[in-house]
């Protein structure tokens, strides 16, 4: 069945949307935009483009490979298209999961979070490496189910298309029962903070119910405004290093890694991982966080405990005298 | 693949139209650094574990150099409408009459100029 591809129709109203937005920040939040970070973003939005055609068909001949040997016959019915969005929105997440938490996936994704700004213009700041990544061997099981490759891709475009209106800060909240089941610009906002408290949480694509499910949600808070980036933010707009500076990384440290288990470590562990312990993780990072909250909040509490005048303070008798 | 060609070619146009667009509504432009509090407050959002004691804002506001308890150094530069953030060693500071030279060690993040 021959379907169209729903980004490339999706692309006039990128267009558009990414135009009104700067506009209407213009008066209230002209920071929000910075011309040369929307032309990195757009430019490595194109170069994914450009990127799909070179390897799609490989990708399209794997999967229609793999989906040769499926367990089931999956037809082209209406309802197939509606469970085929939402199997593979489940799977977008642990896809998606996957590349927070293995350095090999998150040197494709990361381009994705390095830009310093949160706007539509970085919804189309997409990887050039995708394909490297192998991050398609995760969806193995969606093929070898049954679905056909080209559902897959239908419904993975529609769900890239939702994703694209949550990239803003111009929606604060949607209504409790809408944020209550899917992803929202508000919990989007939190998946690209660095904020310690919102790092590695909300990994959904549609339906935020999988973060719920699964432990990784975290709701945004206005006291913790969020911080928008990378932990080591690039501080450049190149466009090459923001493509590739993460797998430079990967392959320097795999250079310099002094064993064997070291160099597989530095390509699969998370983000921040090092041998040596001298780099940090969002473990790390989370956790330094936590004792300096539990650290603010016991001197908060002892300054309560502290005596305000001398009819509070202990009884002086058996003292030494002044005088002495 | 004539399509796929005008395709390309009309996403560049629109790319640096976007690009134009937002430079022509001043979109980005910020005001420099405000003060040396904020400084100190940046510098420990940014880099995880830092706890900053003193700071020093450049005399144009597009930088600064932050202390920090353990004696490791912050240096911040304006990056677009951002700040972006290096932790160095106090021995990566240069004093000079014109400022405080960092040399980060990154190429593309540069070496920054903290200004008098």
């Amino acid at each position: 069945m021959a379907l169209p591809n729903p980004t490339d129709l999706a692309v006039p109203g990128f267009v558009a949307l990414v135009l009104i937005e700067m506009v209407a920040v213009k008066l209230t939040h002209p920071e929000r935009y910075e011309p040369r970070d929307t032309l990195t973003s757009l430019s490595l939005g194109l170069g994914n483009v450009v990127s799909g055609v070179i390897f799609g068909g490989l990708l399209g001949a794997f999967a229609l490979w793999v989906w040769s040997y499926r367990l089931f016959d999956i037809g082209w019915q209406w309802y197939w298209f509606v469970i085929a969005f939402v199997a593979d929105d489940f799977f977008y997440y642990l896809v998606h999961r996957a590349g927070h938490r293995i350095r090999w996936l998150w040197a494709s994704h990361v381009i994705h979070h390095s830009s310093q700004h949160y706007n539509l213009s970085t919804a189309l700041r997409q990887t050039w490496t995708g394909p490297i990544s192998l991050g398609i061997l995760i969806k193995i099981p969606l093929f070898l189910i049954g679905f056909h490759p080209a559902m897959l891709a239908f419904v993975g475009g529609l769900n890239l298309i939702y994703q694209f209106w949550i990239h803003t800060e111009t929606i604060d909240r949607m209504p409790r029962w809408f944020e209550a089941v899917m992803n929202t610009p508000s919990h989007h906002r939190v998946h690209h903070a660095t904020n310690p408290r919102y790092l590695d949480k909300n990994y959904a694509g549609v339906f935020i119910v999988w973060d719920k499910w699964l432990g990784t949600f975290e709701p945004e808070r206005a006291d913790d405004p969020p911080r928008y980036g990378i932990v080591k933010n690039l501080g450049s707009f190149n466009l090459l290093w923001a493509a590739f500076h993460e797998w430079i990384g990967i392959a320097r440290d795999v250079w310099a890694a002094p064993t064997l288990k070291a160099k597989l470590g530095y390509m699969v562990m998370p983000p921040g991982w090092s041998h040596d312990g001298s780099r940090d993780t969002s473990e790390i990072i989370k956790a330094r966080w936590l004792q300096r909250q539990q650290q603010e909040r016991q001197l908060g509490s002892d300054a309560w405990k502290k005596p305000i005048s001398s009819s509070s303070a202990g009884d002086p008798a058996g003292a030494r005298s002044p005088a002495a | 693949m004539p399509g796929l060609w005008l395709q390309l070619g009309g996403s560049l146009v629109a790319i640096l139209m976007l690009a134009g667009l937002a430079a022509l509504l001043g979109l980005g432009r910020t005001p420099p650094i405000a003060s040396e509090a904020f400084a100190r407050a940046e510098a420990e959002g940014m880099l995880s574990g830092f706890e900053a004691v003193a700071a020093v804002v450049a005399a144009d506001g597009r930088s600064a150099l932050v202390h920090g308890r353990d004696g490791s150094v912050a240096v911040l530069k304006r990056h677009g409408a951002h700040l972006a953030a290096r932790r160095v060693n106090a021995d990566a500071v240069r004093e000079t009459p014109e400022g405080w030279h960092v040399e980060t060690g990154e190429a593309l993040f540069g070496a920054i100029l903290v200004q008098r």
